[in-house]
């Protein structure tokens, strides 16, 4: 049955994700043809340079104001999803499939996850497009990132593998946490976005005095300049941890109370 | 005989407000029971309790024996009184959904009665008249072979065309061994389909009898029984 409502969830949502990264795509490549251009007509004193070099500038502008926009409208288009689908007017055909609510909230967790992950590639291989004939440039600058880094310690491979536990648990967390405030919000009668929107800010509080709890607690331990790398590893699994449980939390909730608390009226 | 719907002491509150309050409903095989009440006496809400979409304050729903759960929604076929449906989506889209999560649905059927409407699976439901959305919807619910049929208000805001094709579609396609709850207040539509009634007012069961019953004990159709006991 997972499958099933995968594929459901997933052609749900990919009407609102396959023209996002699509568009991003094709601005990706735009954008290089530009970039490219521009790099090759910097010394010829060409008369066309500077209307070339305006036009990369505005593309360039509303390309990051895309990627800004991509970035809310995937929080947007997940959210949207799943209000309408198990708290909205097609609830009513959601709750009625002869699945649990448990196996529907993992099936939307997962379809926010592929399509989260689907971007990140995209975006991946756009700034492997940028760089594309300019490593020679691009190389120094990374090394020397690198070993800014050792320098205090630190081992960039763990580093990497850091950013790379995060991101995964910040793909689950992200979908999760908006359907724990959704759910949440279910119980609070007549006023249930509101509800949502004010478990929302409230989980988002909490979370954050934990984290200045934790960094206040550590940060007495750091002395001595050498203990950054203590710091930020720390901090990283600090976070792994935390997210972890909330991940598990947010999902017992959710499932929780669309499964014993369902009132679609 | 097995019950396929039982409600002990259901009551069912929102806030301060009571919208059920302490009914008893057994529904065996083979019936066709008309839930029969004014505007706000509890009947949408007692069919909501039924196939779970509501969590009752007290008492308790079983399917055939068992608290309503996942296997037992398979059970139900539920025709809500909204458009539960995607706008985005194809005819055939939703056909085969259905088909997908439900066991007892027969694809055939559906398209049979698409045809005869003249609903091109195609089309995407947003391009459809709400009347013909609401077919759609009946379709789906009609060509599934449920042990019980929920219809929360099949009839209600159609024209009597559509009125007659609706009740007709409800007639020749459930499955004879389940039955039929369906909730209205337009009796003297569906009086004839029925075998038996229950009447709601004010979120209590004040009346639970055979047609039959009615009509030879009370020497009255059920219409006119209905305009006597919720005359305002």
């Amino acid at each position: 049955m997972l499958g099933k409502l995968l594929k459901k969830d997933i052609t749900a949502t990919g009407r609102f994700f396959v023209p996002m990264i699509i568009i991003y795509a094709i601005a990706s490549v735009l954008g290089k043809i530009l970039m490219e251009l521009v790099l090759s007509m910097v010394h010829t004193g060409s008369n066309m340079y500077d209307i070339i070099l305006l036009v990369t500038t505005v593309f360039a502008t509303f390309f990051i104001i895309y990627i800004v926009a991509c970035v809310i409208l995937i929080k947007v288009f997940i959210v949207y999803d799943f209000y309408k689908t198990m708290a909205g007017d097609q609830a009513y055909l959601t709750h009625m499939l002869p699945v649990s609510a448990n196996l529907l909230v993992l099936s939307k967790v997962l379809a926010a996850v592929v399509w989260q992950a689907l971007t990140g590639l995209v975006v991946a291989v756009s700034v492997a497009l940028f760089f594309a004939g300019h490593y020679d440039t691009a190389i120094p600058g990374f090394y020397e990132f690198v070993s800014s880094m050792e320098a205090i310690g630190m081992s960039f491979d763990i580093y990497c593998l850091n950013i790379l536990i995060n991101l995964v648990i910040s793909a689950f967390i992200t979908p999760l946490m908006f359907f724990a405030a959704i759910a949440i919000g279910h119980l609070f009668g007549k006023h249930r976005i509101l509800g949502a929107i004010g478990s929302y800010v409230g989980i988002y509080i909490i979370i954050q005095i934990i984290g200045i709890i934790f960094l206040v607690m550590i940060g007495f331990r750091i002395t001595r300049p050498e203990q950054s790398a203590f710091l930020v590893n720390s901090t990283f699994l600090f976070d792994a941890i935390l997210n972890l449980i909330m991940i598990g939390a947010f999902y017992w909730v959710t499932q929780y109370i669309f499964s014993r608390k369902l009132n679609l009226d | 005989m097995n019950t396929i719907l039982e409600c002990s002491h259901v009551s069912k509150r929102f806030g301060k407000k009571t919208v059920l309050q302490d009914v008893n409903i057994q529904i065996e095989p083979g019936h066709i029971i008309g839930l029969l009440g004014p505007n706000g006496s509890g009947k949408t809400t007692l069919i909501k309790l039924s196939c779970g979409l509501l969590t009752p304050s007290e008492g308790d729903i079983r399917i055939l024996g068992k608290p309503v759960d996942p296997s037992g929604k398979l059970k139900i076929a539920y025709l809500p009184d909204k458009n539960s449906l995607s706008d985005w989506m194809q005819v055939s889209q939703i056909v085969d959904m259905f088909h997908d999560f439900y066991s007892n649905f027969d694809r055939g059927k559906a398209y049979e009665m698409l045809k005869r409407l003249d609903i091109d699976p195609k089309l995407k439901l947003k391009t459809l008249s709400k009347g013909t959305r609401e077919k759609v919807q009946l379709i789906l619910v009609m060509s599934r072979n449920a042990d019980l049929y929920l219809l929360d208000e099949p009839v209600g805001g159609v024209d009597p065309a559509a009125r007659d094709y609706i009740l007709q579609t409800i007639l020749t396609n459930y499955n004879e061994e389940g039955s039929i709850l369906i909730s209205t207040h337009l009796i003297a539509d569906v009086e004839q389909m029925l075998d038996r009634v229950i009447f709601l007012k004010e979120g209590r069961v004040v009346l639970d009898s055979s047609v039959d019953d009615i009509r030879t004990q009370n020497r009255k159709s059920v219409d006119e029984l209905f305009r006597e006991v919720f005359t305002c």
